[in-house]
């Protein structure tokens, strides 16, 4: 009777995956007709081969992020501006027709966040997966740690709008993670600068002389905490304390009321919303350290009051005198365009990275265009053909947020760290990230 | 057995002769069987995914993947039901052991550590420390009771990925320990790459064997007959002679070592392990999979494993891609919204566990593929109440025969002893 | 019963067991304060325990604030902590003194109560921010209690009726089961249903009302949670004590054949029971809402654990006990997040549990049940 029933079972689940397979992918045959339309005005998307020319067959760029919770107000922006920029670009690069569809778009997040494992399983796929010839993502930094091994032994591209640990791509760590020539690349500058940007602003531009940092465990909020607390010191100001509380904390008002006998005047917090960054925040308040500055990287930055889970909506009132760093470029030549471009596409302001999305976008549609022009014989030689255009140093991209170069790292050659504050009165009243300046550490 | 009750349940019987006829082939010959069985179900498993549908599903290197990650919860599940199924102790900290096995493997095999030690002895070093600790974290345990037991188990399960989190100099605390070497080659079979997991599935389908082979004999030995009787009764077993002490902790230690194997493997083809992947969501998957393959059955916890993990991993995904074909519509039903194209199934697993869970416990606690024993203990109550419905049918007592065989001739108002014989408890066995 | 002369936990044993405690609590906070003390160097070799303990409530550390308001305000910090888990522990313990399961789903009943206070405040009642005039904050607050105690009660009372009724006379493993199944269907419909984020939760007490004490702002936030909670343990216990439902409660915690021969309604006792465990449990979570000002679907099994931990420590099966064990649970957390050590919060609240069930498993005020195996 046992073994009927397994028979049984066995039978069915063959006859419902018999239903339900779909092969998964995009077709290789080229479609005709029914492409988007080609936007008028294209910012900045360089390209070798005629555009409009999809002779060669379709081929498909993979996404790879956190869809889930708070982190979703992170990722979303990046898909939108990677479809974006494929869009504007004609859907077509290097004679080949480029399309992202659902299929590709992977998600990392296990519970409500990230997860290296699922990202590791994700990347695994996307090697697999035959019509992918490019990978942007992941967003967050421990993701990649456990990707890039996978991505660089499949040899294909990867661009991240988003990861800024430096152990990704200098030194003893990151050469651990790659077997064969290097694949990774990213468009954003590293904690090490970004850490340090902080602390200038905060020494120099609001003139708080003493801090009191936590962060959250974790690979980014350590790492950049840790630069933060470096540079800091160097300039002469005190860290009462230097805190560490993993994601799981619950309560952190014990914490900080033991922060506010310290008398910091100012907070800087490691990490990013969905690992506690607006609840350390309500504690503060709640203990009476709601009126000192409160500092934060990029993983605050995602969104404004409106968008649900980000760290405006959650700390509300008490962010009034809160401020974040973005490790790219704020403010540049085309964002106005890009702006109202993406409004129209997407009914929204671009948010956080959907700018550095964007530029990942051009970078792998450019890489394609090279790559596509010598001609490769299969998709094997083509993904090899991109990766080596996209991580060549001599190349030069321009794309929306400049003209950058890669160095033999994948690091790209632009280091500005733009600094947002909090404008209370944005987004009809919730309160909104409104950007202050920029630095440009290239050049020091 | 009574002419009565052979007349109600002819069929019944019959069949069981037949199945009993099979068991007892498959009881003498067990670890043929289990050779056997396995070997069928391996080369299954190399040929199908060539084949539509399945072809069609995933990649055929993308099911080799998949059956080797289901194998890692297959051997956790058989190791878990040694500990609930067989020995009776509710252990739900299971998945510390499983990070001891990994941690193990990272810390001897990885660039963190500057060690690079042969594969095959790690797999009984990584089993052996994770079995040390089976028996130093089931210590404290020996004197409780069964929930108390159970809440405890959770302490420690939670403690170990905490104290892994927390020890950063020693563990590199939530980034953990990544960049760890692979197996060597297998000769003839080939290299354990990212891209090229047959290897690993072909290793796992080994460790399986033997772990299934290893546990049945246990079972059928006399530490397996001790297991019963305290999972039955522990009052009862001490009086007869059996040291509760040293079976529990056998039965930790035994838990562990599965697990530590587990462990071990899911390093080296993971390659990274975190604190992040061995917290209470994975003892209580193993945990689903023992209660749902039917507790105390080694193959069918075997079998619910790859069953529920197969289910995770490619049927969830695959109703993701039926539904887009779909094209549904938003709900509006009028305070509630409800985005049904957004209905992403992958994040209902734990719910479906959830719901699986109580369902099966609520109505069939001994599990999918039960285990003849199981079914009796936890239907004992609704067992006596259907012979007792049954006895109420006539029963024909030859009295006259029964007379003559004791010399002695009942008068007309006379009984035996009051009882007829279908009053036995328990029916016949 | 057997006629064995059963030892009564004598009047005076239980006082000095209480001075005991207490005197063991003073040497701990001591200890915490000479943490301070190595900070302000009092150490000096004349300098006794008293008198460096007087220094250090009068000492002023290198920012010039006094230790005392410090103190203070941890003190009250973890008494509205403990506050919360007292009030969660409760239903473990009466759930436990009941039918001897434990419910594994009452932490995310309480985290269900959260929820269900901020659909009333910030959805019902469209609050967002605090309120700042005490007639409408009050009634607000009366008005969560109001609106999430029955329904999160009743959703208890469901739960038993629909899950452990039937499994009453089932291998103990069974219902153990069952209500780690109950927990991860509750907390994944939670996930589905608001998103696996953190999710706001209107804060309407205001965040600035703070008492200023030296260098130190006790909340009014604090005080008022620790109130609530005092309120509703007091209410419980004259409710246990003093009606007659409540003496078939104990009734039936003591012995269970016996009172339903004596006329109890075991059906409606269990059910009655589930019901102000629940409802303890949905005031615990609105007090969390208000004091965190966030939930997520994920609150209810941490904190349910350390719960249960306090119910464990303070006695299974005793009220009283739940409910010291909540605080002390609170302070322990408090203090080891206060030193620096809050990563290692969970692992000292199990540490805690593994000492008392080995050494203790009847906890402080507990009594010695009968079997043990």
């Amino acid at each position: 009777m046992n073994l009927r029933k397994l028979s049984a079972i066995a039978g069915i689940s063959v006859l419902a995956f018999a239903a339900c397979s779909n092969p998964p992918g995009a077709t290789t045959s080229p479609t005709t007709g029914a492409s988007s339309t080609p936007a008028g005005s294209a910012t900045g998307s360089g390209g070798a081969a005629s555009p409009g020319d999809t002779s060669k067959g379709t081929v498909n760029i993979a996404i790879e992020l956190p869809l889930q919770g708070s982190e979703l107000a992170a990722s979303q922006p990046i898909i939108n501006g990677v479809r974006l920029a494929v869009k504007q670009a004609g859907g077509a690069a290097g004679g080949y027709k480029i399309e992202v569809p659902d299929s590709v778009v992977f998600d990392d997040a296990l519970n409500g966040a990230h997860d290296p494992q699922t990202g590791a399983n994700n990347m695994t796929k996307v090697v697999g997966e035959p019509d992918v010839v490019a990978v942007i993502g992941p967003l967050n930094s421990s993701v990649a740690k456990a990707q890039i091994p996978i991505s660089n032994e499949g040899g294909v591209l990867q661009c991240s709008p988003a990861n800024t640990n430096p152990d990704l791509t200098k030194g003893a760590p990151a050469q651990q993670l790659r077997t064969k020539p290097n694949n990774y690349i990213r468009v954003v500058t590293t904690d090490d600068v970004q850490g340090p940007a902080a602390a200038q602003y905060i020494y120099d531009v609001i003139g708080k002389k003493s801090v009191y940092i936590i962060d959250d465990t974790e690979t980014f909020g350590k790492g950049v905490a840790d630069a933060f607390e470096a540079e800091f010191k160097k300039r002469g100001g005190t860290v009462v304390k230097h805190d560490a509380a993993p994601k799981t904390t619950q309560d952190y008002v014990s914490i900080m009321t033991a922060a506010k006998a310290l008398n910091p005047e100012s907070i800087y917090f490691g990490g990013v919303t969905a690992t506690g960054g607006a609840r350390i925040l309500l504690a503060a308040a709640q203990v009476g350290l709601g009126d000192v500055p409160y500092v934060g990287p990029d993983g605050i930055n995602d969104g404004s009051g409106e968008t649900k889970d980000s760290f405006l909506n959650l700390a509300a009132a008490a962010a009034k005198n809160s401020y974040s760093t973005l490790a790219g470029i704020g403010d540049f030549p085309g964002r106005a365009q890009f702006a109202a471009d993406y409004k129209t596409e997407y009914g929204q302001d671009p948010t956080g990275y959907a700018g550095t999305g964007y530029a990942c976008a051009q970078v792998v549609l450019d890489a394609i265009n090279r790559g596509g022009a010598t001609n490769p014989a299969d998709m094997t030689a083509l993904r090899e053909a991109v990766r080596a255009a996209g991580t060549a140093t001599d190349a030069t991209y321009k794309t929306i947020v400049g003209d950058i170069t890669f160095d033999e790292n994948g690091d790209t050659s632009q280091k500005i760290v733009s600094i947002y504050s909090v404008d209370p009165a944005g987004a009809s009243g919730k309160g909104d990230w409104k950007f202050e300046t920029q630095v440009d550490y290239a050049a020091q | 057995m009574s002419a009565g009750q052979r007349a109600l349940r002819p069929r019944f019987e019959r069949v069981r002769a037949g199945r009993s006829r099979i068991r007892d082939l498959s009881e003498q010959h067990r670890s043929a069987t289990i050779f056997i069985g396995m070997l069928i179900v391996t080369l299954l498993m190399i040929y199908l995914p060539k084949y539509p549908p399945f072809n069609g599903i995933l990649r055929e290197q993308s099911w080799f993947d998949a059956f080797a990650n289901a194998g890692v919860y297959v051997l956790l599940a058989m190791g878990l039901n040694v500990v609930v199924g067989l020995a009776g102790l509710l252990d739900l900290g299971y998945a510390a052991f499983f990070a001891i096995g990994a941690y193990t493997y990272a810390y001897s095999n990885s660039p963190y550590s500057g060690l690079d030690l042969p594969f095959l002895p790690m797999l009984v070093i990584g089993a052996a420390v994770a079995a040390v600790f089976g028996i130093a974290l089931g210590a404290p345990t020996l004197r409780l009771r069964g929930d108390y037991l159970a809440i405890m188990t959770l302490g420690f399960g939670e403690i170990v990925p905490i104290v892994f989190l927390n020890l950063e100099n020693w563990t590199q605390g939530t980034n953990g320990i990544g960049g760890i070497f692979r197996p060597e080659e297998l000769p003839g079979i080939g290299r354990f790459g990212a891209l090229t997991p047959f290897a690993y599935f072909i290793l796992m389908a080994g460790i399986v064997t033997i772990a299934m082979v290893f546990l049945y004999r246990l079972q059928d030995s006399r530490v397996g007959r001790a297991w019963n009787a305290i999972r039955e009764d522990e009052l009862a077993a001490a009086a007869n002679g059996i040291n509760t002490v040293t079976t529990k902790l056998l039965a930790f230690a035994l838990g562990a070592t599965t697990a530590g194997l587990a462990g071990v493997f899911s390093a080296s083809k993971l390659t990274i392990v975190s604190p992040d992947q061995f917290y209470f969501t994975v003892s209580f998957t193993v945990l689903a999979m023992v209660i749902l393959g039917g507790m105390g059955n080694i193959w069918g916890v075997a079998a619910g494993a790859f069953v529920v993990f197969m289910i995770q991993t490619v049927a969830l995904k695959q109703l993701n891609t039926i539904k887009e074909g779909f094209h549904l519509q938003p709900l509006d039903l009028g305070p509630i919204h409800w985005d049904l194209a957004k209905i992403d199934f992958t994040s209902y697993q734990f719910l479906l566990y959830g719901v699986a869970l109580v369902a099966m416990m609520l109505l069939r606690p001994e599990g999918l593929f039960p285990s003849q024993r199981r079914r009796r203990e936890l239907h004992i109550a609704d067992e006596m109440l259907a012979d007792h419905l049954v006895d109420e049918a006539p029963v024909v007592i030859d009295e006259a025969a029964v007379a003559s065989s004791l010399g002695e001739t009942p008068g007309a108002d006379e009984t035996f002893d009051g009882t007829t014989r279908g009053d036995e408890p328990g029916g016949d066995r | 019963m057997t006629a064995i002369a059963t030892p009564r936990v004598a009047p005076n044993t239980r006082v000095v067991r209480i001075i005991v405690i207490a005197f063991a609590a003073v040497l701990v906070y001591a200890l915490i304060l000479w943490r301070a003390l190595l900070f302000a160097g009092e150490l000096t070799a004349g300098n006794s325990l008293p008198g460096a303990l007087f220094h250090v409530l009068t000492r002023f550390d290198a920012t010039g604030n006094a230790f005392l308001p410090q103190a203070i305000q941890q003190t009250v910090n973890a008494l509205s902590i403990g506050a919360i888990y007292a009030l969660v522990a409760l239903g473990y313990t009466l759930v436990y003194g009941i039918i001897e399961l434990i419910n594994f789903a009452h932490g995310d009943i309480y985290m269900l109560g959260a929820f269900a206070s901020v659909v009333f405040l910030g959805g019902i009642m469209g609050q967002a921010a605090g309120v700042h005039d005490l007639l409408p904050l009050f009634l607000l607050l009366i008005g969560a209690l109001a609106f999430t105690m029955p329904i999160i009660g009743l959703l208890n009372v469901g739960i038993e009726r629909a899950v452990y009724r039937p499994l009453r006379n089932a291998p103990r493993l069974a219902p153990l089961i069952t209500a780690i199944g109950v927990s991860f269907i509750l907390q994944n419909v939670a996930l589905t249903v608001a998103g696996s984020g953190d999710r706001k939760a209107p804060q309407i007490f205001p965040l600035e009302w703070q008492i200023p004490f030296g260098s130190a702002s006790i909340s009014v936030l604090s005080i008022v949670t620790f109130i609530v909670a005092l309120v509703l343990m007091s209410t419980l216990q004259a409710f246990i004590t003093r009606s007659r439902l409540g003496r078939a409660m104990r009734a039936t915690a003591q012995d269970r054949e016996a009172s339903s021969l004596m006329g109890v309604d075991l059906n409606q006792t269990i059910a009655l029971t589930f019901l102000i465990g629940g409802m303890l449990a949905g005031a615990a979570g609105v007090v969390w809402g208000l004091k965190f000002g966030y939930v997520k679907f994920d609150l209810g099994f941490n904190a349910g654990l350390k719960a249960f931990t306090a119910a464990v420590l303070g006695g299974i099966g005793n009220i009283g006990g739940a409910a010291l064990g909540g605080f002390v649970i609170g302070f322990i957390e408090n203090f080891a997040s206060s030193l620096g050590f809050s990563r290692w919060s969970e692992f000292l609240v199990f540490m805690v549990l593994t000492f008392v069930l080995i050494f203790k498993p009847t906890g402080i005020l507990g009594q010695a049940s009968g079997d043990r195996a």
